[in-house]
C-alpha cells in the first residue's frame, strides 16, 4: 500500500490554477524526487501534502488515512515532517530547543504535567533533550546546543532543520530544496545524510530540488511538474532524456499550453 | 417622529458628522497604511486644530474661513515635529512601540493643552452661527452646512495631490510596495514627513470646524482617535476612498442609532461595526492584503 | 543569585508595613502589587505568545465590575466575588481569543482596542447594570467564615497590603510556571513563527486561547482587588489608557521575562507619585518619560541591563 497517495489533486488560487489533475503515489522506503521549472507547483504541492494549504479538489491519503481536510499540525502528528525552502526556525530558542520542540505533542504528561512540575514530565523533558542531543551529534551540531539558533550559518541551520524533522521519527519527510544556497561540500553532506535517513532509519523521502546532482544521486524515482501538471514519473535517467521534460525546462520554441481555470 | 423630514434631518446630521470622520480618517489611513504607525495621538491634532481656531478667532479676531487654512498649517507643523521627534526613531520596530510612544505623546499634548487653555470647553464664536439654512424640512446652521462642503473640497484637493503630484505618487508607491518604492528612489523620510503633515492638517481642519459647532476641550481627541481607527479599518488600511465611504457610513450609522434607538448606543455602534468587519472581512469593505495569523 | 534577590525582595516587602511609618507608601505598594498582577498576566499573551492585546484594562474592569455587581445585587462576599471575577474575566478572554486565531499584527491590535472600547462604553452607558458614570459602591472585605467559625479577617490597610502581596505572589508564581513550562516554550515558538509551529505539530490555536484566557483571568483577579481597595468602581479606571499603561509596563520593563513586567509596574505606578511634586507638569513629564523609555530601551529595562552586562564582559 502506498504511504502517500494523491488522487486528482487540484489547487486553485482565485482564477489561477496552480496544480491540476495530479496523481502521485509514494511507496514506503522510496526516495522520490519532485522537480520542475520555477512556478510549476512544487512548493504548492508540498504545502498541500503537509496541510499548510487546503485542497481545491481531489484527495490526499497518508498511511491509509484521508488527510485532505486536516490542518498542518494534525498531519505533522501523524508522522509527516518537512523542511522549508526559505529556511524557518524559532529565533528566540536555542539550537537544542529548536530540535527538541517537535517532541512536545508526543510527551505523555502533556502541558499540564509540565506546568505542575510532575516528576514524570521532567523525566520526559530530560529524555527529549537527550534524543535531541543524539540528533545534533548525528548532524554535527553538538557543540552548538545552547547557542541561539540565529547564530548558526546557513549550512548549519539547514542541518538543524533536518534534525528537527528527524527527531519525531517521521514516516514521510518532505524536503523542500534542502541543498539550496549550500556550497558543494555541504551538498555532498546533505546527500549522504538523506541517504542514511532512508537506509538506516527507513524514512520515506519526498525531495524537491533544483540541484540536479542531488536528484540524480539520491532518487529512486523522479516526478516532473510543469504548469501544475505531472508530465513525467520515472527513473532519474529516463526522466533526464524525456523530450517533454527537456521542453518544459528549456522550451521547444512553441507556445506551451497552461492549465486553465 | 417617524416622518420623512425626521429621517432626512437624521441623514443630514449623519453626513455632517461623517464628514468630520472622513477628514480625520483620511490622514490616519495614510499614516497607518504607509508608515505602519498606530498613532494614538491623532485625535490630539484634531483637538489642537480646534484650539488654534479658538486662539485665532478670539485673540486675533481672524474670521472663521481664514482661520481654517492657518489652523491646518499650524497643526501640519506639529505633525512634522511629531514625526521627526517621536516616530522616526522607532520607525522600523514593531507596532507596540508606536502605540506606546504615541500614547505618551497624546498624554503630553492633552495635558499641555489643559495647562495652556484650562479645562473649560471653548467655542469659536462666529457671526455665521446666526445664519440658518432650511430645505425640505431640514434645519442646519451655516457653519454646519459648510462642513460637508469644505470636506468635499479638501477631499478633492487631497485626491488631486495624491494622483497628480510627485509627492502624491511617492506616497501611493510606498503604500503599495515599500521596498520597490525605495528601490525606485523614493525618499522614505520625505514620505513620512509629508504623510504626517497632511494627516495632521486634515485632522486639525476637522477639529477647527467642529470647534465652531460644538466645543473643544483637552480630552476631545480620545474618542476621535478611536473612531478614526474604526473608519480606517472599515475602509481598508491605506485606502483613501474607502476612508471617505466608511467615514460617511459611520456618521450616518451613529446618527440613525442615536435618532431611532437610543443615544446611549451612539458611540458603541461604530465599534460593533468594526468588529464585524474584522471578523468577516479584515481587509476592510474595500481593502487590500491583511496580516494573517 | 536570582533566588537570593527574590528572597530579599520578599522579606523586604513583608517588612514594609511595619518599618515604614508613612501609610502613603504602603498604599502605593498595594496599587503596585495589583498592577504587577495585570502586567505579568499581559506578558504571557503579549510578551511570550506575541499576540498584541490592548484589552487588559477591559478584563481588569470586568473583574472589578463582576465583584461590584454581585455584591450590590446579591450581597455576595469577597470570597465568592473573587473567584467569580476571575471566571468572568477568563470567559471574556475566551471571547477575545477568537479573532486572534485569524488576525495578527496591526489588525489584532485594533480588534483588541475595539473590544476594550466596547467594554468601556458598556460600563459607562449600561447604567442599570453598572451605574454608568457614577459607578457602584463596594464594602470592605468581609470576614471569611467556615462552618460558622471566623477564619480570616482582612481589615485595614496593613491587612489589605498582605492580601494584595499574597495575591501578587500567587500570580507571579502561576505566570512563572506557565512561562517556564512546555506551554511557555510553545508560546515563544508561536511568537517566532506560527506557521512553523503548526508544521511541527503544535496546536497553536489552543495555545493562543490559553494565553488570552490566562492573561484575562489574572487581570480579573487584579480588578476584584482594586474594587475592594478603592471601595467603589468607576469606568474611568478601566479605559484604553489603562490598557496602554499596562502594555507600557510590559514593554518598557522587558517582554517575555517575569521580572520585566514587575519592574514596569513599579516604574509606571511609582512615577506619577514621584512626580507629584511637579504638580501641573506631572503628566506631561510622565508622557515624555514614556516616549523616551520606549525609544531608548527597545528591549525594555531587562534588555538594557543585559546589554550592559554583555558590554562589560
Amino acid at each position: 500500500m502506498p504511504l502517500l497517495e494523491c488522487a486528482s489533486v487540484r489547487k486553485q488560487f482565485g482564477g489561477l490554477v496552480a496544480i491540476d489533475k495530479l496523481d502521485l503515489k509514494i511507496e514506503p522506503g522510496e526516495i522520490v524526487g519532485l522537480i520542475g521549472p520555477n512556478g510549476s507547483g512544487k512548493s504548492t504541492l508540498a504545502n498541500l501534502i503537509t496541510g499548510i494549504l487546503p485542497l481545491s479538489a481531489g484527495r490526499i491519503t497518508f498511511d491509509g488515512q484521508d488527510i485532505s481536510p486536516l490542518e498542518s499540525w494534525k498531519i505533522s502528528r501523524l508522522g509527516v515532517a518537512r523542511t522549508f525552502q526559505l529556511l524557518r526556525m524559532f529565533k528566540s530558542l536555542t539550537v537544542l530547543e529548536n530540535v527538541a520542540l517537535p517532541l512536545n505533542p508526543r510527551l505523555g504528561s502533556g502541558q499540564i504535567g509540565s506546568i505542575l512540575g510532575w516528576r514524570r514530565a521532567r523525566e520526559e523533558d530530560r529524555q527529549a533533550a537527550e534524543r535531541a542531543e543524539e540528533l545534533l551529534a548525528f548532524f554535527g551540531l553538538a557543540e552548538f546546543r545552547d547557542r541561539p539558533a540565529m547564530e548558526l550559518s546557513i549550512g548549519q541551520q539547514r542541518m538543524m532543520e533536518l534534525a528537527r524533522g528527524m527527531i519525531v521519527d517521521p514516516k514521510l519527510f518532505v524536503l523542500d530544496e534542502p541543498a539550496a544556497g549550500l556550497a558543494p561540500p555541504n551538498v555532498d553532506k546533505v546527500i549522504g545524510l538523506v541517504r542514511r535517513m532512508r537506509d538506516d532509519h527507513g524514512i520515506t523521502i519526498l525531495l524537491i530540488e533544483h540541484v540536479m546532482r542531488v536528484v540524480q544521486e539520491l532518487c529512486d524515482r523522479v516526478v516532473v511538474l510543469d504548469c501544475g501538471m505531472k508530465i513525467a514519473d520515472d527513473k532519474p535517467a529516463s526522466v533526464a532524456e524525456d523530450p517533454k521534460v527537456i521542453e518544459a525546462y528549456i522550451g521547444g520554441g512553441r507556445i506551451r499550453t497552461r492549465a486553465r481555470a | 417622529m417617524y416622518t420623512f423630514e425626521f429621517a432626512l434631518q437624521i441623514l443630514v446630521n449623519g453626513l455632517i458628522t461623517g464628514s468630520i470622520y472622513v477628514l480625520v480618517a483620511m490622514g490616519l489611513t495614510l499614516i497607518f497604511g504607509i508608515l505602519g504607525v498606530i498613532n494614538f495621538s491623532h485625535g490630539e491634532f484634531y483637538m489642537l486644530g480646534g484650539y488654534l481656531g479658538v486662539v485665532a478667532s478670539s485673540a486675533y479676531g481672524v474670521p472663521l474661513l481664514a482661520a481654517l487654512p492657518l489652523g491646518m498649517a499650524g497643526v501640519a507643523l506639529l505633525g512634522i515635529a511629531a514625526e521627526r521627534l517621536v516616530f522616526r526613531p522607532i520607525r522600523d520596530r514593531d507596532v507596540t512601540n508606536s502605540i506606546i510612544s504615541s500614547f505618551g505623546l497624546a498624554v503630553v499634548l492633552q495635558n499641555a493643552a489643559l495647562l495652556a487653555f484650562g479645562p473649560q470647553p471653548q467655542l469659536i464664536k462666529t457671526s455665521l452661527s446666526s445664519i440658518s439654512l432650511s430645505a425640505f424640512g431640514v434645519f442646519v446652521t451655516f457653519q454646519r452646512a459648510a462642513i460637508p462642503i469644505i470636506t468635499a473640497i479638501l477631499v478633492i484637493l487631497f485626491h488631486v495631490v495624491l494622483r497628480y503630484t510627485w509627492t502624491g505618487r511617492c506616497l501611493r508607491a510606498v503604500a503599495q510596495h515599500p521596498t520597490i518604492a525605495q528601490l525606485s528612489g523614493v525618499d522614505v523620510n520625505r514620505v513620512a514627513v509629508a504623510t504626517f503633515a497632511m494627516g495632521a492638517a486634515l485632522a486639525g481642519g476637522a477639529g477647527l470646524m467642529m470647534a465652531s459647532v460644538f466645543m473643544v476641550q483637552p480630552g476631545v481627541g480620545n474618542m476621535i482617535t478611536l473612531k478614526a481607527f474604526t473608519v480606517v479599518i472599515m475602509g481598508g488600511m491605506g485606502n483613501v476612498h474607502g476612508a471617505v465611504v466608511a467615514g460617511l457610513l459611520l456618521g450616518v450609522a451613529e446618527s440613525f442609532t442615536s435618532g431611532y434607538l437610543t443615544n446611549d448606543f451612539r458611540d458603541i455602534i461604530g465599534f460593533m461595526m468594526v468588529i464585524m468587519v474584522l471578523l468577516f472581512r479584515p481587509s476592510g469593505l474595500f481593502g487590500r492584503a491583511v496580516d494573517r495569523a | 543569585m536570582g533566588r537570593l534577590a527574590t528572597l530579599v525582595a520578599v522579606l523586604g516587602s513583608v517588612a514594609i508595613p511595619f518599618v515604614v511609618e508613612n501609610s502613603y507608601i504602603v498604599n502605593v505598594c498595594i496599587v503596585i502589587f495589583i498592577f504587577v498582577i495585570l502586567s505579568v498576566g499581559l506578558d504571557l499573551v503579549l510578551g511570550y505568545c506575541g499576540q498584541y492585546s490592548f484589552a487588559q484594562g477591559a478584563f481588569y474592569g470586568i473583574g472589578a465590575y463582576t465583584a461590584a455587581i454581585l455584591y450590590n445585587n446579591f450581597d455576595l462576599s469577597f470570597w465568592v466575588t473573587m473567584p467569580a471575577g476571575i471566571l468572568s474575566a477568563g470567559l471574556f478572554g475566551l471571547l477575545l481569543a477568537i479573532p486572534s486565531l485569524r488576525l495578527a499584527g496591526h489588525f489584532l491590535a485594533i480588534t483588541t482596542i475595539a473590544f476594550q472600547t466596547i467594554v468601556y462604553l458598556l460600563l459607562t452607558q449600561w447604567t442599570e447594570l453598572t451605574g454608568g458614570q457614577y459607578g457602584l459602591p463596594m464594602r470592605p472585605i468581609e470576614p471569611l467564615s467556615l462552618f460558622g467559625f471566623e477564619v480570616l479577617r482582612v481589615e485595614g490597610t496593613t491587612s489589605f497590603y498582605f492580601l494584595a502581596f499574597a495575591a501578587m505572589a500567587v500570580a507571579v508564581l502561576i505566570a512563572q510556571r506557565l512561562a517556564g513550562s512546555r506551554l511557555g516554550a510553545e508560546w515563544k515558538a508561536i511568537h517566532d513563527d506560527e506557521l512553523l509551529a503548526r508544521a511541527i505539530g503544535l496546536n497553536a490555536t489552543r495555545n493562543k486561547i490559553v494565553a488570552f484566557v490566562a492573561s484575562a483571568a489574572l487581570a480579573g483577579a487584579g480588578g476584584v482587588l482594586i474594587a475592594y481597595y478603592l471601595g467603589s468602581v468607576y469606568p474611568t479606571d478601566f479605559s484604553i489608557w489603562t490598557s496602554a499603561t499596562v502594555v507600557a509596563m510590559v514593554v518598557v520593563g522587558g517582554r517575555a521575562t517575569i521580572i520585566g513586567p514587575i519592574i514596569g509596574a513599579v516604574i509606571f505606578t511609582a512615577m506619577p507619585e514621584v512626580l507629584r511634586a511637579t504638580q501641573d507638569y506631572k503628566l506631561i513629564i510622565y508622557g515624555l518619560l514614556m516616549i523616551l523609555a520606549i525609544t531608548f530601551l527597545p528591549d525594555g529595562a531587562v534588555g538594557g541591563v543585559r546589554r550592559l552586562i554583555r558590554a562589560r564582559s
